[in-house]
């Protein structure tokens, strides 16, 4: 493989760790918002449960203060009430549709709302207003439905105290799940981070020692061949003999062939001038 | 190519820039002749002399790789 070659595909592993880091740490920020929306909306129904609560209160304290002191201003608090009430209502219906359990416990305070306190406030002002009834009549006929509206109340509060607290439930495992994808997140952050290093320190460090060896070796060879010891083909092919299967090979190559072009030139240089002695000495005889 | 190009390319495959003048010596001192002028039928002849002259400077598994790759031009 050329060193090229290596070097991509060393790149490459590194993109690759890099991706799947990156892949998992977002698919975590996403789980991450989406708890958070969940939180978001399960406190906005313990927010409008809690207003229904208040709303079926004012309504309560609405109604004693219409029958014992303030009619008008026990009218206005009902109205307000009333507003609250269906405001909480209306959101508290398209909140819980996709949660069943919670759903059925609100559907029983809307039933108490409707079929037991509303009833109750209608008995409670057809007495007071009534002309046929005497006084005892009345206030034992008020009390009566009085007594009736705030146990009615007092088991809606109770059941919307239910569905507060599994919104509070809801929101603390959302949280821990959300704290765990943090924690996984930071972990995994950290784990790329060494990860990444050793990887990068581990290929760099192969890396350059596939390369910068052979290539220190022939340096030295050339070094030593080029002060006269020829003998470093013997070296070469002893020492550098490593199939790194790239250009460090092909190099390695060429210098083996330049080293015994060398030897071979010098031999045949060597025979010519113990030739051309042998022709002088035959001469000289 | 003729025959003289082929021995030289496998030649300088060892050789290197040293194969023209060690064939060129080859061809006039053991076969006595140019090497344009070799045939074929030179080729075996000429590879013992290159063994011979390998052998000498460069030592026994270049000589033998050099006397394979020039018979194999045969």
């Amino acid at each position: 493989m050329k060193i090229r070659r290596k070097l991509l595909l060393s790149y490459l592993l590194l993109v690759a760790l890099f991706i799947a880091a990156g892949a998992t740490i977002t698919y975590n920020t996403t789980k991450m918002a989406d708890l958070q929306t969940n939180v978001k909306q399960q406190v906005e129904i313990n927010d409008n449960a809690y207003a229904y609560a208040q709303g079926l209160d004012q309504k309560q304290f609405g109604t004693i203060m219409y029958t014992m002191e303030d009619a008008q201003k026990g009218e206005e608090i009902m109205v307000s009430s009333a507003e609250t009430i269906v405001k909480a209502q209306d959101y508290l219906k398209n909140a819980l549709a996709n949660n069943p359990a919670l759903l059925v416990k609100f559907n029983e305070v809307v039933d108490l709302d409707w079929n037991t306190i509303n009833p109750a406030i209608t008995q409670i002002s057809a007495i007071y207003s009534s002309t046929n009834m005497t006084g005892d009549e009345q206030v034992a006929g008020i009390w009566a439905q009085l007594t009736i509206l705030m146990n009615a109340v007092s088991q809606a509060d109770a059941k919307l105290a239910d569905v507060r607290a599994a919104t509070m439930a809801n929101v603390q495992a959302a949280t821990v799940a959300s704290q765990s994808y943090a924690t996984f997140s930071t972990l995994l952050a950290v784990g790329f981070i060494a990860a990444t290093t050793v990887a990068s320190v581990g290929m760099a460090a192969a890396m350059g020692n596939r390369i910068i060896r052979p290539l220190k070796k022939l340096a030295d060879i050339a070094h030593k061949v080029s002060l006269g010891d020829l003998n470093q083909r013997h070296y070469l092919k002893e020492n550098i003999d490593i199939k790194t299967g790239d250009e460090i090979d092909e190099l390695v190559d060429a210098f083996r062939r330049m080293i015994n072009a060398f030897r071979l030139t010098e031999t045949m240089a060597s025979e010519a001038l113990a030739s051309e002695a042998a022709v002088e000495v035959e001469v000289e005889q | 190519m003729t025959v003289e190009q082929d021995c030289l390319a496998v030649l300088a495959e060892d050789l290197g820039p040293a194969a023209k003048a060690f064939l060129y010596r080859v061809c006039r001192q053991q076969l006595r002749k140019e090497p344009a002028m070799l045939h074929k039928s030179d080729i075996e002849r000429l590879a013992k002399s290159c063994y011979l002259g390998v052998k000498q400077a460069l030592g026994v598994p270049v000589a033998e790789k050099v006397q394979k790759s020039l018979m194999q031009l045969q």
